[in-house]
């Protein structure tokens, strides 16, 4: 159900709408404040603040024996000894018609490519049973920053220093099709 | 209860074509945000936007030459806190339009989804977008219309443990956004962006809201774009 707060007049509504057609906010200044600003809200419940703990690797070499958890939708694990050959071959995935659709930017170079079991889990929903995928990847892809108008150019300049980035995109090895494209960036050791 | 303000039509000229890439790159907006003043408290935000495509300037091929628009949950403004969750449409020069979404904790992850199929078939859709902080999964998820798209690894309430989101007021913002100040933002007087039933997520019972009349506009180059709002939680954006 849509509400409306109920600590403001509507004259105070009518000033800020047409403030807001004109570029300011009307409410802001005292001078026209026809009403009490709103009471603080509590604190955030304790609950709501429990940290999710996921630990992402998206870094690690993409042939890793291990399990790489490039975010909590994406992880890949090694093919099992005894997986059939993937109908999609490498040089098939590589030219697949969805790779390579981002630019030198983001992909930079030539990406490795490794089959690996990859398990794409839509968020909110139950893990799909893992694929055996083509895990494209190219280093050194550059910064994506994108982030509110509120932060500065300097704000911008600084995470893009900050921060290294891989390209990963997920090609499905039986169909060739193209199945997720993220950047993924962490801190610079 | 909405305070709709009459304004005055824009003639609708065709859109001037982008021009060639000068200047600084960097990330220059049109449309409305909170400013984090007064002090209402959301955890997330919502609405309407109808598809839109934008030229990109031409002369410079890489990502940082774009044109977008989208909606975003920011974190408390200014220094030292940082973060947010954003979901919206872009094109980059040279590539197709895309659907992406792009969450940041504020210490040391990023992470941006793209599609990898293009959107423009979507070009005068009216799709829904929302970021929404979700208690199940203790996250923010980026939805596009009943699709869940992509979905925070960090729990923006978790400040400082595993996001610099710092404590309340966060930042409902809705915006169209170019790489340079010659590129199109998404929209021509024809054919406008329209972002419309805005909304916001309180942080006290998780209930989305109408967006309350406390946004601020913005437009980096009022030569070149235009914006018009026609209540508080309505608003068109496009290129002249």
């Amino acid at each position: 159900m849509m509400r409306w707060p109920t600590t403001r007049t509507g004259t105070c509504f009518a000033a800020v709408a047409a403030a807001v057609a004109l570029g300011s906010t009307a409410c802001a200044g005292p001078s026209t404040q026809v009403a009490a600003p709103p009471p603080p809200n509590p604190e955030p419940p304790r609950s709501k603040s429990a940290p999710r703990q996921i630990k992402t690797d998206p870094l690690t070499r993409p042939d890793s024996p291990g399990r790489i958890v490039y975010s909590s939708e994406l992880v890949s694990e090694p093919m099992p000894k005894q997986a059939k050959a993937a109908r999609v071959s490498k040089a098939k995935a590589l030219g697949a018609a969805d790779v390579g659709q981002f630019g030198p930017g983001l992909q930079p170079g030539t990406p490795t490519a490794t089959l690996r079991m990859v398990s794409l889990r839509t968020p909110g929903a139950a893990a799909q049973a893992a694929r055996p995928s083509w895990v494209l990847t190219w280093a050194a892809s550059r910064p994506d920053i994108k982030g509110p108008a509120t932060n500065t150019a300097a704000d911008r300049r600084r995470l893009a220093a900050d921060v290294q980035c891989i390209f990963v995109m997920v090609v499905d090895a039986d169909t060739g099709v193209a199945r997720d494209a993220r950047q993924l960036c962490v801190p610079k050791p | 209860v909405l305070a709709v303000v009459a304004l005055p039509t824009t003639a609708t000229t065709p859109a001037a074509a982008a021009g060639v890439c000068g200047g600084t790159r960097g990330n220059y907006f049109n449309g409305y945000f909170q400013d984090g003043k007064p002090n209402y408290q959301f955890e997330g935000s919502s609405g309407y936007i109808v598809v839109r495509d934008g030229a990109n300037c031409t002369g410079d091929t890489s990502i940082g030459n774009f044109s977008n628009a989208w909606l975003m949950i920011a974190s408390n403004l200014g220094a030292p806190y940082n973060g947010w969750g954003q979901v919206g449409f872009e094109r980059t020069a040279g590539f197709p339009l895309r659907w992406f979404s792009q969450f940041y904790d504020g210490y040391k992850a990023l992470e941006t989804r793209y599609s990898t199929f293009p959107v423009s078939n979507q070009i005068g859709v009216r799709h829904t977008f929302r970021v929404l902080w979700y208690e199940s999964c203790l996250c923010l998820r980026a939805t596009i219309d009943s699709t869940t798209w992509a979905e925070s690894d960090f729990n923006p309430f978790a400040y400082p443990a595993e996001s610099n989101w710092g404590p309340q007021a966060w930042s409902p913002q809705f915006l169209a956004e170019a790489g340079y100040l010659q590129s199109d933002v998404p929209g021509t007087p024809a054919a406008r962006t329209r972002f419309s039933s805005l909304g916001a997520q309180r942080v006290s019972d998780d209930r989305l809201i109408l967006m309350p009349c406390v946004l601020s506009g913005t437009t980096d180059n009022p030569t070149r774009w235009a914006r018009q709002a026609s209540s508080c939680n309505a608003f068109d954006v496009w290129t002249k």
